[in-house]
């Protein structure tokens, strides 16, 4: 009897296992898919129908004869070259943002960000072909260049800023009283205890420009395909056996690359979870 | 001294100017020239009008094509919340190993390209997919029909990539809710649904709230979703803007749908966001009430 | 090398932030040597001074020299000022012997020098054996000694503290202040320290000043101000002080219907302006309690005891004097001995050392 109201209390804190078997449901049904995926990569059947007969041909055919090969690469080409510049300009940006800017203009950058990421891509990527064809850009690469990293700047942007903020500004003028410069203190201080958050922006925005479909279907040149614009013509044929040994291969390069970030501290990406640094 | 000065004041720009740039060129100018497009019907050079808005009122399709995108969006953010809010309470009382594994778990089909995704939910949802199979075997479904093809697969595909996110933003809303109010609250009497309904549920309801309108502006502007598993029934607004842009070649028609589609979005936050604090302040008055007759 | 006289001189100094004014005119000399510390409560603009000083921030008027050499608009990096933040500012990348020898680097000292002096601060500081550490597997108090040690390696002309000792638990700020004093006596760094703990200010330093609201109350050594306050914040602001409502009556002071007669020895000299309201400040530990009833006015008044409040050595009698409450310390073994001192009991109060301050009601 004693130590039934102390159990009450500590049952009041739990969570029950109603819950806990939704939260599995959940996790189910998000991962279903995925795992069918993966599991029909490896199924000999050009059609996925069964009996399933284990095979690695589809991952040889993605290699050697598939078309998405090609578009895979271009992808993986432009998102690079997009997330190292976003991360620079992004950084230096964040500096300002964090040190230099006056309310006015800090808050007009904020909301120019806050643009990019919030009106709907269908809407933003339309109204950018409109700018570049009348500016004589056109669909082009520079165009895709210049939209995804419009689309991926706020981010690197956000999350250097949240760790700026978090440094105490003590750390800068303990460094000028020992008797380095502003730059000197901004290179051997700040940017060592930024660069987690500047790694975590320069994936993310990676990921976000690798996968950005909308921005790339208005902006691309007519006849060249980024991979997920080659899936989008691709889908309607059907059954796809090779895209689904790259869908398997892109999943776990993603895997790898939030287990990066979890390292990096993924709070400090702006995502929940995840330790801090 | 003075060029102490003058170097800070030259890094100032230095630092913001591609940035800056970049958000001018390709995101703030495009807005504006959206607005201006809209009203340039005979194209940009053209003395301004009001064609295109005429031509989308004249026909009711459009405003039909409006309320029905806001609905299915509507529609499917509310789903979204529905399946997520109890996982995310679930994850925000696990144990923090736990909860940090659960939530990397879900960041994977997060920052999944979602064409993937969608090709995914292609191929379960198709007549030979289990889905289907699962829905024959209890008798819901006929041999070879799906739901592919009709708008409730662009509900289920919708719910399906954003479900990660809702679920990260009632996370974080419901993390902050201190286990001791419930100790606090079972302790003075409150049984397992009360403590839910009376303290959780008001605590996160601001994080619903967000939650819905951080799913439901994407989902207004959704476009590759219906136009692959929609079906011919299953066109949303977005489809018909793409379309003036790609085949129909009309940027100021294109241009206004796309403002009535941001208006449309606007005004329906504005009303979820007003309801809110209405709803708490009805509530608020019939407690003092209550207490008044007590 | 320096002339005594020269140190740290302020003079002058204004700064507002926006609209408000955080400091106005500001003037002080802390001789070579000294340590000086800086009194006030949160918003009375003791910190920002200090960052005038080191040159975080810029003042909107007056001067700061520094070894007789103006520093006013010197950027902090050429000031040499070793300074210790509130929460360390520890260099978290870097190791121990890494953050002391950051300012060594900085002046480009040759690597054998760099060891030796990194060797000798720490060794100073009682760290020797740390170098190779990361600061965040220190506790707070080494945290300090190593900020410490990283701001004196430098060997400035002048080390600031800014509140060093309250971001530690009560009994490591004991041993980090005893610490404090040793060193700066040992190097004898010229030294300001900012904080808002009275027992802290009083027990380090030379000398004290008392700011609030942006200006000077008042400066002097610990006991003295402690003594002599100049008005009711100041007296309040150092420690407990009762403050009773007095009228002047000839000779005497009246306390409600009793006379009270304080010699000058007891009182001071009573303030210029005697009219109008004023107060007899009394410290508690400067009354002393007895049951019973006074025989004179000379030095005594009457009370009933309210009730007492046990703290260890001590107990703090609560008393009503004529209406007005009074505290007075006593030690537990005179109270705790007799089942006399219950409340309601007739009690006499005699009080050693008193001043008399105009009543502005401006005690914190």
């Amino acid at each position: 009897m004693s130590g039934s109201p102390r159990r009450r209390l500590r049952d009041a804190e739990a969570v029950s296992p109603f819950m806990v078997a939704i939260l599995g449901l959940c996790l189910t049904i998000l991962f279903v898919p995925l795992v069918i995926i993966i599991f029909l990569s490896f199924n000999a059947s050009p059609y996925g129908t069964f009996p399933f007969e284990s095979t690695l041909k589809w991952y040889v055919a993605l290699f050697t004869t598939s078309n998405l090969l090609g578009p895979t690469l271009l992808s993986l080409e432009i998102s690079a070259l997009v997330a190292l510049n976003a991360a620079l300009f992004g950084t230096m940006a964040a500096v300002w943002l964090d040190r230099r800017a006056s309310r006015f203009g800090g808050g007009l950058f904020r909301i120019g960000l806050l643009s990019a990421i919030t009106v709907p891509w269908l809407i933003l990527g339309l109204a950018m072909l409109l700018v570049m064809n009348a500016i004589g850009l056109g669909r082009s690469l520079v165009s895709i260049y210049l939209g995804l990293l419009a689309t991926t700047l706020p981010y690197v942007v956000f999350i250097v800023v949240a760790r700026l903020r978090s440094l105490d500004h003590d750390l800068d003028h303990a460094a000028r009283s020992l008797g380095a410069r502003p730059f000197t203190s901004f290179l051997r201080i700040t940017a060592p205890l930024l660069l987690p958050s500047i790694v975590s922006g320069t994936l993310i925005a990676f990921m976000v420009s690798f996968n950005n479909f909308l921005i790339q279907y208005f902006l691309a040149p007519f006849g060249v395909q980024t991979l997920p614009l080659k899936i989008y013509t691709l889908i309607r044929v059907g059954y796809l056996p090779d895209l689904n040994a790259l869908a398997t291969i892109i999943v776990l390069v993603t895997c790898l690359l939030i287990a990066i970030l979890h390292r990096l501290g993924l709070r400090s990406a702006g995502l929940p979870g995840g330790a801090t640094p | 001294m003075t060029k102490r000065r003058l170097l800070q004041g030259l890094t100032t720009p230095i630092l913001l100017l591609p940035a800056a740039l970049v958000v001018a060129l390709m995101v703030v100018i495009p807005l504006a020239v959206l607005v201006w497009y809209s009203f340039a019907a005979d194209g940009p050079g053209a003395p301004l009008s009001l064609d295109s808005y005429r031509r989308m009122i004249a026909s009711p399709l459009y405003g039909w094509l409006a309320l029905k995108t806001l609905w299915t969006a509507g529609i499917a953010a509310l789903i979204t919340a529905a399946i997520a809010w109890c996982p995310a309470w679930a994850l925000s009382r696990l144990p923090a190993r736990t909860r940090n594994l659960i939530l990397l778990a879900i960041v994977i089909p997060y920052l999944t390209s979602y064409l993937l995704l969608i090709y995914s939910i292609y191929v379960v949802l198709g007549p030979g997919g289990p889905v289907m199979a699962l829905f024959r075997l209890i008798g819901l479904a006929g041999t070879g029909a799906s739901i592919l093809y009709t708008p409730t697969a662009t509900v289920v595909m919708l719910v399906y990539e954003n479900l990660p996110l809702m679920i990260f933003v009632l996370f974080s809303g419901m993390q902050r809710i201190e286990g001791t109010l419930l100790a606090a609250a079972g302790s003075l009497g409150a049984g397992r649904w009360s403590r839910i309904r009376h303290i959780v549920f008001p605590m996160s309801a601001p994080a619903l709230v967000s939650g819905l309108v951080i799913v439901f502006v994407p989902m207004g502007g959704a476009f590759v979703e219906s136009q692959i598993l929609g079906g011919p029934n299953g066109l949303l607004l977005g489809n018909v803007i793409a379309d003036q842009m790609t085949r129909a070649d009309d940027p100021s028609f294109g241009s206004a749908l796309s403002l009535l589609l941001l208006l449309g979005t606007l005004v329906l936050i504005g009303l979820v966001s007003l309801v809110g604090p209405a709803l708490e302040r009805l509530r608020s008055d019939r407690r003092t009430r209550d207490v008044r007759l007590a | 090398m320096n002339d005594p006289a020269d140190g740290l001189r302020i003079g002058a100094v204004r700064k507002n932030f926006s609209a408000m004014e955080v400091l106005r005119d500001i003037t002080l000399h802390v001789p070579q040597g000294e340590f000086h510390t800086l009194l006030g409560p949160s918003g009375s603009g003791k910190t920002t001074l200090l960052k005038i000083v080191a040159g975080f921030t810029p003042a909107d008027g007056g001067e700061v020299a520094l070894a007789g050499r103006r520093i006013t608009d010197e950027p902090p990096e050429h000031r040499n000022i070793g300074v210790v933040f509130q929460h360390y500012a520890l260099f978290p990348h870097m190791t121990v012997a890494e953050n002391i020898a950051f300012g060594l680097r900085m002046r480009r000292a040759p690597k054998g020098e760099r060891l030796e002096r990194v060797a000798e601060v720490l060794r100073l500081v009682r760290m020797t054996g740390y170098d190779h550490r990361r600061p965040a597997s220190l506790s707070g108090g080494q945290q300090q000694r190593v900020a410490l040690a990283r701001a004196l390696v430098i060997r400035p002309e002048l080390l600031l503290l800014d509140e060093p000792l309250s971001a530690l638990d009560r009994k490591v700020r004991l041993e980090v202040r005893e610490e404090l004093r040793r060193i700066q006596a040992e190097t004898g760094v010229t030294t300001v320290m900012v904080t808002h703990d009275q027992e802290e200010a009083l027990s380090l330093a030379d000398r004290v000043l008392v700011l609030e609201s942006g200006s000077v109350r008042q400066q002097g050594a610990p006991a003295d101000i402690y003594r002599n306050p100049v008005d009711e914040f100041v007296a309040g602001f150092l420690g407990a002080i009762n403050l009773l409502k007095v009228v002047m009556d000839g000779e005497f002071l009246r306390i409600g219907a009793q006379r009270l007669a304080l010699s000058t020895g007891q009182i001071g000299a009573a303030p210029a302006a005697c009219s109008g309201a004023m107060h007899l400040a009394v410290r508690p530990e400067q009354v002393l309690a007895e049951l019973g009833h006074c025989e004179s006015p000379a030095g005594c008044v009457n009370g009933r005891l309210i009730a007492t409040v046990f703290g260890g050595p001590i107990v703090t009698l609560r008393v009503d004097v004529e209406g007005q409450e009074v505290s007075v310390l006593a030690l537990s073994p005179d109270v705790l001995s007799s089942d006399s001192w219950r409340p309601g009991a007739p009690v006499q109060l005699r009080i050693r050392q008193a001043r008399l301050l105009p009543a502005t009601g401006l005690a914190p």
